[in-house]
C-alpha cells in the first residue's frame, strides 16, 4: 500500500513541525525559567505553587490587629489564593521594628516600603481592626542585589569580555592562517598534523592547572585576562583551523588566479577576494570563540584570583547563595545576556554561512 | 567595509585596554587575601566588608580582600600554590573537617596564642585546632544543631509535648504522625551522600550518651531503633537533599533537625511560618555536634605578619560578639564572647544555638583522627539507607561491621 503523496508530506512537515518547536523549546525554556525567576522575590520563588507564568508586578499585604499594642502581616500568596502570615509573628509599633520589617520586606518580598511607611499602615490596622494595601515590586531587585552583594561582579563583566575578546582576536587570527595553509597548500605530513592540533582539546584542564599557574605566574600574566586568553586560544585555535580550513577550501582558488591576472599581487587576492569570502566562517569561529570563552569556568577558577571572570563569581553565588535560586538565576541571566547579544550581532554572517542571506 | 573597520576597532580596543586586568598592586594599599568558606551568604559577606574590615585596614593601611572558597577548591588551591612556589594567600578560613588536612601538609603555620591572653577558645574546638601542641586555627563561626518545625505540622503534634523541648520519641512520633497524617514523609536529613547526616544522627547518639561517631555503641544501638520508626517519615525525594533549608522553604519537608545556619536560612524567610528550637533530647539530654571554622596564616603568605594581626583582630572578643550579631546564624566559638553575648541575644538563631552549645552535650568534629572523613561520612549515609529507609529495622551484625569500616580508618 502506498501513502498519498499529500499525505505524506503532511506527515513530514508536521515532524518537522514537532521537532523544530522541541529544539526551540528545549533552548528557550530553560531561558525562560531562569529569567522569570530572575524577577521573583523569595516568597514568590519558594512559597507560591503553582508559579506564576510572569511574575507579578505589586504584591499584597494585610496587617492585621493582634492585641492593642501588636499586628501582624500577612502576604496574599496567589497560589494558594489566599492570605499568609509574612514576617515576624509580632509587630509593635516602634521604629526599630519597622526598621527591622522594612529589610526584611526589601530582601524577602522585593517591595520597598520605609519604617514611616510601615508605621502608618500598623496605625491603620489598629484603628480598624484590618488593613489592606499593595506595594510596588522592585522587577530588578535581583539584579541590582546580585551586583551589589557580589561587589568584584562588574569588573568581571569588563574581565570576561576582556578576555573573550582578546581570545577571537588571537584565535581567529593564528587559527584562521592555519586553516589558509592547510586549504591551499601541499605538505608532507599534513593530515597528521591537521589532526594531531585537536590534541589539546584532549587534556583536563585541571589535570594541566599546576604547569599552567607556573607558567603564567613566570609570564607576568597569573590573574591577567591575557594570560587567560592565552590558555583558551590554544583550544579555539584548533577549532578554529577546522572550521576555517574547510571554509577556505570552498572559495574556489581560481577567484584568487582571476585576481592575479587583473593585477592584484598575493595579498591583495587574499584580501580583497578570499577574506571576505571568508567572513561568514570567521564570525562562526569568533562566535564559537566568545561563547567558549564566556562561559568558561574551571580554567578561570584556578588561573584567577582578585580579576576572576563573571562565570567564576556567579559560580561563588552559586555556593553562597544558598537557598536564594532568584539571586542566581538573576546572575545567570546576566552572564547569558552578553553571549546572546553577541550571536545576535553576528547572526548576519552565520546566516550567510548556511547561504541564507546573500553577501 | 568602514563599518567592519570601526567594529574591528572597538572589539579590539578595549581586549587591549583591559588585557592586564586593571590597576597594578603598586597602585594600591597592601592587600591581605583572606579565601574563605565561611560566610558565604552575601548579607554576611557585606557586613564584613562595610562593618568589620574597614578598621582594621584603616589601622594598617591595608585592604583585605575577602573572597568565598568551598573547603575542597580551598585545600586543592594551597596545594597548587605551594607546588608552584606562588602563594598569593594570606589567611584561609577551613572548616574544622578539614583543618587537620591544613596542618598535616604543612600548608599553614602556628599562631602565636599564647599572647591572646583575653580570649579562651571553646574546648569543644581544641581538638581540631591544635596539633602536637601547637595551635594552628583560630575558631570562628561555630554551629550547633537545632530544630525546625513548619507550622502546618503543628495539628499533628503528639499530645503534651513543648516544641522548645522535643524529646527525641517526641520528634521521631511527630514526624511518623505527619507521615500517616499526609500521605507522604515531611522529615528531612542530607540524604546526599557525604554531607551532614552523620552530624544529625551523631548528635542524637551523644544525647543517648554514646561517642562520636560510634555507630554501634548501646546507646547509639537504642537510639537507631528509635530512627527505625522514621522509616516513612522522610520525603520521598530526601535522598536529593544536600542541604535542608530549600525543602524546608518550599515547603516540601516540614521538620528537621539541621545545622543552624541551614535552619536559620529558611527560618529568617518567613519567622512566622517556623518554629525554631533546640535539638531534640535524649536521655543524657541535649546532643549536638558543634561544628567550627578556622582562621590560619598560610606558610610562605605574602603578608604573615599583617595576617597574624588580622586574625587577632577578628577573634578579639568584642569583635566574635559583633560579627555574631551582624552575620546571624553562627555562634562566636570564644567563651568570653558567649559570655558578653549572655542574654542580650535579639537573634532567635544565635541564642538557640548558644542554649544547646551551653547546655548540651557537645562533641567536635574529630576529623584529623581518621585517614578520610568522607568516608566515615559515607559509612553513616549507607546505615541510613540500609537500614531506616530500606528495612526498617535494626541489624546488629550491619552496625558492627559499619563501626569496623570506621575503625579502619583510624589513624
Amino acid at each position: 500500500m502506498t501513502i498519498p503523496r499529500p499525505l505524506f508530506q503532511a506527515a513530514q512537515k508536521t515532524t518537522l513541525a514537532l521537532l523544530v518547536t522541541t529544539v526551540a523549546l528545549t533552548i528557550l525554556f530553560p531561558l525562560f525559567f531562569l529569567f522569570t525567576f530572575s524577577l521573583m522575590s523569595d516568597y514568590e520563588t519558594y512559597s507560591e505553587w503553582p508559579k506564576p507564568l510572569w511574575p507579578h508586578s505589586q504584591v499584597r499585604y494585610r496587617m492585621e490587629k493582634i492585641s492593642p499594642q501588636t499586628t501582624r502581616l500577612l502576604i496574599w500568596n496567589h497560589g494558594q489564593s489566599q492570605w499568609q502570615p509574612f514576617g515576624p509573628e509580632h509587630i509593635e509599633a516602634n521604629e526599630e521594628v519597622a526598621k527591622k520589617l522594612s529589610r526584611f520586606l526589601t530582601n524577602y518580598g522585593n517591595t520597598t516600603l520605609s519604617p514611616s511607611e510601615i508605621l502608618s499602615h500598623v496605625q491603620k490596622a489598629q484603628n480598624s481592626g484590618f488593613h489592606e494595601f499593595t506595594a510596588q515590586k522592585s522587577l530588578s531587585q535581583n539584579y541590582q542585589r546580585f551586583f551589589r552583594l557580589y561587589s568584584g561582579a562588574a569588573d568581571a563583566v569588563l574581565h570576561s569580555l576582556s578576555t573573550a575578546l582578546l581570545t577571537i582576536l588571537i584565535s581567529v587570527v593564528i587559527g584562521g592562517m592555519a586553516g589558509y595553509a592547510f586549504a591551499r597548500y601541499v605538505f608532507k605530513g599534513k593530515d597528521v598534523l591537521k589532526l594531531s592540533v585537536l590534541f589539546v582539546r584532549m587534556f583536563p584542564p585541571v589535570a594541566i592547572a599546576i604547569p599552567m599557574v607556573v607558567i603564567l605566574g613566570r609570564m607576568g600574566l597569573y590573574d591577567r585576562p591575557a594570560g587567560l586568553s592565552l590558555i583558551y586560544s590554544v583550544n579555539q585555535i584548533a577549532m578554529n583551523i577546522w572550521i576555517t580550513a574547510s571554509i577556505f577550501m570552498g572559495i574556489p582558488e581560481s577567484l584568487e588566479e582571476a585576481a592575479l591576472i587583473f593585477g592584484a599581487n598575493k595579498r591583495g587576492a587574499f584580501f580583497r577576494i578570499t577574506l571576505p569570502l571568508a567572513v561568514p566562517g570567521l564570525a562562526a569561529c569568533a562566535m564559537y570563540s566568545f561563547i567558549s570563552s564566556w562561559n568558561e569556568v574551571i580554567n578561570a577558577l584556578i588561573l584567577t584570583q582578585f580579576r576572576p571572570t563573571f562565570p567564576v563569581v556567579v559560580y561563588k553565588s552559586l555556593l553562597g547563595a544558598n537557598a536564594q535560586v532568584h539571586l542566581i538565576a538573576a546572575g545567570s541571566i546576566a552572564q547569558a545576556a552578553p553571549a546572546i547579544l553577541f550571536t545576535l550581532i553576528i547572526r548576519r554572517y552565520l546566516l550567510q554561512m548556511w547561504g541564507g542571506v546573500k553577501v | 567595509m568602514k563599518f567592519r573597520a570601526l567594529m574591528t576597532v572597538l572589539l579590539i580596543l578595549p581586549a587591549l585596554l583591559f588585557a592586564n586586568g586593571g590597576a597594578e598592586e603598586g597602585d594600591e594599599p597592601t592587600r591581605l587575601v583572606v579565601s574563605s568558606r565561611l560566610y558565604s551568604q552575601p548579607g554576611e559577606q557585606q557586613f564584613l566588608i562595610d562593618e568589620v574590615f574597614p578598621a582594621f585596614e584603616e589601622a594598617n593601611n591595608c585592604m583585605v580582600m575577602f573572597e568565598i572558597i568551598e573547603d575542597e577548591p580551598l585545600l586543592k588551591r594551597a596545594q597548587f600554590q605551594k607546588e608552584s612556589g606562588r602563594v598569593t594567600t594570606d589567611v584561609v578560613v577551613s572548616h574544622a573537617g578539614q583543618m587537620a588536612n591544613w596542618i598535616r601538609n604543612d600548608y599553614v603555620m602556628p599562631l602565636p596564642v599564647d599572647q591572646w591572653t583575653d580570649r579562651t577558645f571553646s574546648k569543644a574546638f581544641t581538638e581540631s585546632i591544635s596539633m602536637n601542641g601547637q595551635t594552628y586555627f583560630a575558631p570562628v563561626g561555630g554551629d550547633v544543631y537545632l530544630t525546625l518545625i513548619n507550622k502546618k505540622a503543628m495539628p499533628y503534634m503528639p499530645t503534651g509535648v513543648d516544641p522548645q523541648d522535643l524529646r527525641w520519641e517526641d520528634y521521631v512520633n511527630w514526624a511518623a504522625a505527619v507521615a500517616e497524617g499526609e500521605g507522604e514523609g515531611k522529615a528531612a536529613v542530607t540524604g546526599i551522600p557525604q554531607k551532614s547526616l552523620i552530624y544529625m544522627y551523631g548528635g542524637m547518639f551523644l544525647s543517648y550518651g554514646s561517642d562520636f561517631p560510634v555507630i554501634n555503641s548501646p546507646e547509639a544501638m537504642e537510639a537507631w531503633e528509635l530512627l527505625t520508626k522514621m522509616q516513612y517519615a522522610y520525603t520521598p525525594t530526601v535522598n536529593s537533599y544536600d542541604n535542608v533549608s530549600v525543602p524546608m522553604k518550599n515547603g516540601e519537608a516540614w521538620m528537621t533537625v539541621a545545622h543552624m545556619v541551614r535552619c536559620g536560612d529558611a527560618y529568617q524567610s518567613n519567622p512566622s511560618a517556623y518554629i525554631l528550637a533546640p535539638a531534640p533530647a535524649g536521655p543524657k539530654g541535649i546532643g549536638s555536634i558543634a561544628g567550627t571554622s578556622g582562621f590560619a596564616v598560610v606558610k610562605g603568605a605574602p603578608h604573615p605578619e599583617l595576617a597574624v594581626k588580622f586574625i587577632e583582630y577578628m577573634t578579639e572578643p568584642a569583635m566574635a560578639v559583633k560579627v555574631a550579631r551582624g552575620t546571624g546564624g553562627f555562634i562566636p566559638p570564644i567563651d568570653e564572647a558567649i559570655e558578653q553575648l549572655g542574654d542580650s541575644v535579639q537573634d532567635e538563631i544565635i541564642a538557640k544555638g548558644i542554649m544547646v552549645m551551653k547546655n548540651g552535650v557537645v562533641s567536635g568534629v574529630p576529623g584529623g583522627d581518621y585517614s578520610s572523613w568522607g568516608a566515615v561520612k559515607q559509612v553513616y549515609d549507607d546505615a541510613f539507607q540500609e537500614l531506616i529507609l530500606k528495612k526498617g529495622e535494626v541489624s546488629t551484625a550491619y552496625l558492627n561491621d559499619a563501626q569496623d569500616r570506621i575503625d579502619a580508618l583510624k589513624k
